[in-house]
């Protein structure tokens, strides 16, 4: 064996504990990267050679860099993160929506409340010219108290929809990255390389989709994830099929005028909205079609149905002008949708408050009228289910439910939502305690790679001062 | 098997800890503060929607206490009226007993009792014209005008005006006019406006049985006006019950929305103690956690 051999050995001693150094400080330096597998370098003896046929070890070198992943908990983690991105985004919007809609609710109520009550003073005291100008002011305040109520519940749904088209460029963005992270791997590969960062990068952005949309990952014999999502192929291979959103007709559960998604895969869009079943994207979408979208429903029915039962009955009553069926609010024929964002009073009534007719008589005494309005606040004239069902909630009773059941499908989604994420966080937390970095542990091995790397570069010196010595003989 | 754990796991965790015990804390601290359990029906939908009914209860029936008490002021003013009443008629009643029982008596003694009746008949028209709140006692729905001229020609009508003292409940709070001065549709009912303008008459005329007519008609209108008193009190007694009832539906309502909305300030309080010392310890421990990592000594 030559000296040459030992500086050899030391040298390659020297290389492979340095490359171990910096993937262990490659791994420090990640610790707290979000996604980041730690990674492990690999060390093998090189083969011995023989020498007088003795074999002699020919030192070490690094077989390669492997990143720390479990390609099964990737995809639990997938599968788990479509339902979160959908139960917290419900969880998020409903609670918000809920404020709002109990603040409304609530002034809504009370304006119901003293619309009526109103009337009911009017009724026990016809004569006093003055409490028909309250009750021309109540129900303006009536009327006030529907358009907010319908402005918020719109908000809410137009949000929505903003936060869609968002989600929608989210996906297109990062669906983007992972096509070109497909090729950028293929070619990385091809050129021998370990892409683990690429790879990390893929593997994080792939867990951060399926929040947005659910998402089914294949991958192709060439390490090329295919992504199907709402039951379109957004991304194969170096492919990569966009997204839009777009506002379209009624359909089912959503409203006229919301956003519907479409992908681009061939020339014409397709609309794939019914097909997005989890993820942030439908959980949106849900929000907006079965909770804002229903209560807007309910809160138009209580508007028509107050407006019918009132006009209906103001018709049949004669003002103290002697003029009969005059309508106490504006007409809304049998449109019921809208009908909160239309609620007012008829222009008459506004003009004139003496126009309110309180009796079935023009005799200024005559409070049957009066006192009929007043008690349309007993009659049960609503439906108990937000879409139908048995007629028999009053209008407070069916505004207490609007508000009631968008409490029963915040507490339900949050419930929900609070169950998903223990199972994420688990799953994190799995994902974390085996591919997550451990500073003590690194710490233990740049210890352990650095007493080597001293040991080497000991050793490189022995062979040194051995070739100082051999050639010291010449002299 | 050891359990491994990476350090982004140890904060992370310590951030989770930390973090469900100060929510806990805030929750409590909110329910301190506002003395409040639910403030939001996703807390208790199915609670929340029975408080909010009887909060929407309570103000409709609030409403209706307040006209019902109008209707007791009203039904009062009806019942002052009637006694008022039953003294004028009875005034008149012992004049023309004073007129009648008299065989000798003069026309001219008659004129000095005339004036009196009179007076007396102006004094009925007065009162059954008497008004509260704009409204005449015994107008029906004719509230524009008085409902009797001088003369005591009737130009009201027999409009029930209805008040409504409980939810679904509603009673007439005006008498009839047509019933109580008129005598219709009862047995034995007297005119009592025709009564008065026959003692008149009698009384101008000096037609002593004119008078003495009158007698059995007047003590007929004095029984009249006491069964619309009666009415009136059977009115007020209804309106009271409703009142009363009022008061203890009221009470028991509060009562309800109180344990269904208010929360336990003994409980809050302990809560919120016991959550401040979770959030103090979870701090502690996780900043010891954090600390007292072996780094810094394994890379000294």
């Amino acid at each position: 064996m030559a000296v040459n051999d030992i500086l050899d050995v030391g040298q390659r001693g020297l290389q492979a504990q340095r490359q171990a150094l910096t993937t262990t400080s490659s791994n420090i330096a990640n610790a707290n990267t979000p996604g980041y597998s730690r990674q492990k370098t690999q060390l093998v003896n090189q083969p011995p050679h023989l020498v007088h046929g003795l074999p002699i070890g020919s030192g070490v070198e690094v077989k390669k860099v492997v990143r720390v992943h479990d390609e099964f908990v990737q995809k639990q983690l997938i599968d788990e993160k479509q339902s979160l991105g959908s139960l917290q985004v419900k969880a998020e919007m409903l609670s918000r929506f809920e404020a709002l809609t109990t603040q409304e609710g609530s002034n809504l109520g009370d304006s119901i409340n003293r619309f009526f009550n109103d009337f009911r003073d009017l009724a026990t005291n016809v004569e006093n010219p003055s409490l028909k100008n309250v009750v021309r002011g109540s129900a303006e305040s009536l009327a006030r108290s529907f358009h907010k109520m319908n402005q918020s519940l719109e908000m809410g749904r137009r949000e929505l929809d903003l936060r869609v088209e968002d989600v929608v460029k989210h996906i297109n963005t990062e669906g983007r990255e992972i096509a070109d992270l497909n090729n950028t791997i293929v070619q990385a590969e091809s050129r021998g390389e370990v892409p683990n960062e690429l790879m990390d990068r893929r593997d994080l952005l792939i867990r951060d989709l399926a929040e947005k949309i659910d998402l089914q990952v294949t991958e192709d014999q060439r390490g090329q994830k295919t992504l199907v999502a709402g039951n379109a192929v957004i991304v194969q291979g170096g492919d990569h099929f966009e997204m839009s959103v777009r506002r379209s007709a009624a359909e089912g559960e959503k409203a006229a005028g919301s956003m519907s998604v479409f992908i681009h895969s061939s020339g014409t869009p397709r609309e794939i909205t019914r097909s997005v079943k989890d993820g942030e994207l439908a959980g949106l979408m849900q929000a907006r079609d079965r909770v804002i979208n229903p209560a807007m429903k309910h809160l138009d029915q209580i508007a028509f149905q107050v407006t019918q039962k009132v006009n209906e009955l103001h018709a049949e009553g004669i003002g103290l002008d002697g003029i009969d069926n005059r309508k106490f609010f504006k007409d809304l024929g049998d449109d019921v949708e809208h009908a909160s964002f239309h609620f007012d009073l008829d222009p008459d009534i506004k003009e004139n408050h003496e126009k309110i007719a309180t009796g079935f008589s023009s005799s200024t005494g005559d409070n049957r009228l009066a006192q009929a309005i007043a008690d349309i606040q007993n009659e049960k004239m609503l439906p108990a289910g937000q879409l139908g069902g048995e007629v028999n909630l009053t209008v407070n009773e069916s505004l207490n439910n609007l508000v009631s059941q968008v409490g029963i499908n915040t507490q339900q989604e949050t419930q929900m939502f609070d169950h998903q994420k223990a199972i994420v966080d688990q799953l994190e937390n799995y994902r974390q305690s085996y591919a997550g970095v451990n500073l003590e542990e690194e710490a233990v091995d740049m210890i352990k790679y650095q007493t080597v790397f001293n040991a080497s570069a000991k050793a490189m010196k022995v062979g040194e001062d051995l070739l100082d010595t051999i050639l010291s003989l010449k002299d | 098997m050891t359990t491994r754990v990476s350090t982004a796991q140890i904060f992370t965790n310590a951030q989770n800890h930390i973090s469900k015990a100060r929510e806990k804390e805030s929750i409590s601290a909110a329910k301190a503060a506002t003395q409040k359990e639910i403030t939001r029906p996703s807390q208790n939908p199915a609670e929340w929607t029975v408080a909010a009914n009887l909060k929407d209860d309570l103000n409709i029936r609030e409403g209706i206490a307040k006209n019902a008490k109008f209707a007791t002021s009203f039904l009062t003013a009806t019942e002052n009226t009637l006694a008022q009443l039953q003294e004028l008629v009875g005034r008149t009643h012992e004049l023309a007993v004073e007129a009648s029982g008299s065989g000798t008596v003069s026309p001219e003694q008659f004129y000095h009792i005339l004036p009196e009746v009179e007076g007396l008949f102006q004094n009925v028209i007065q009162a059954v014209n008497t008004e509260f709140a704009h409204r005449p006692v015994f107008g029906g729905y004719q509230s524009h005008q008085k409902p009797f001229d001088t003369e005591g020609s009737f130009s009201g009508d027999n409009g029930k005006i209805e008040v409504e003292i409980d939810r679904n409940l509603k009673i007439p709070v005006n008498l009839s006019a047509s019933q109580i001065i008129f005598g219709e549709g009862l047995q034995r009912g007297v005119n009592v406006i025709d009564t008065y303008r026959g003692l008149l008459t009698g009384l101008k005329e000096g037609n002593i049985q004119g008078v003495r007519d009158s007698l059995e008609g007047l003590l007929g209108a004095i029984d009249q006006f006491s069964l619309g008193r009666t009415q009136v009190a059977g009115s007020m007694t209804e309106i009271q019950r409703a009142l009363d009832s009022y008061e203890v539906n009221q009470e028991q309502s509060q009562k309800v929305i109180s344990e269904l909305e208010e929360a336990d300030p003994v409980k809050v309080f302990s809560d919120l103690v016991r959550d401040q010392t979770v959030l103090r310890a979870a701090i502690e421990t996780n900043r010891k956690v954090i600390n007292e990592s072996p780094i810094d000594t394994l890379l000294k």
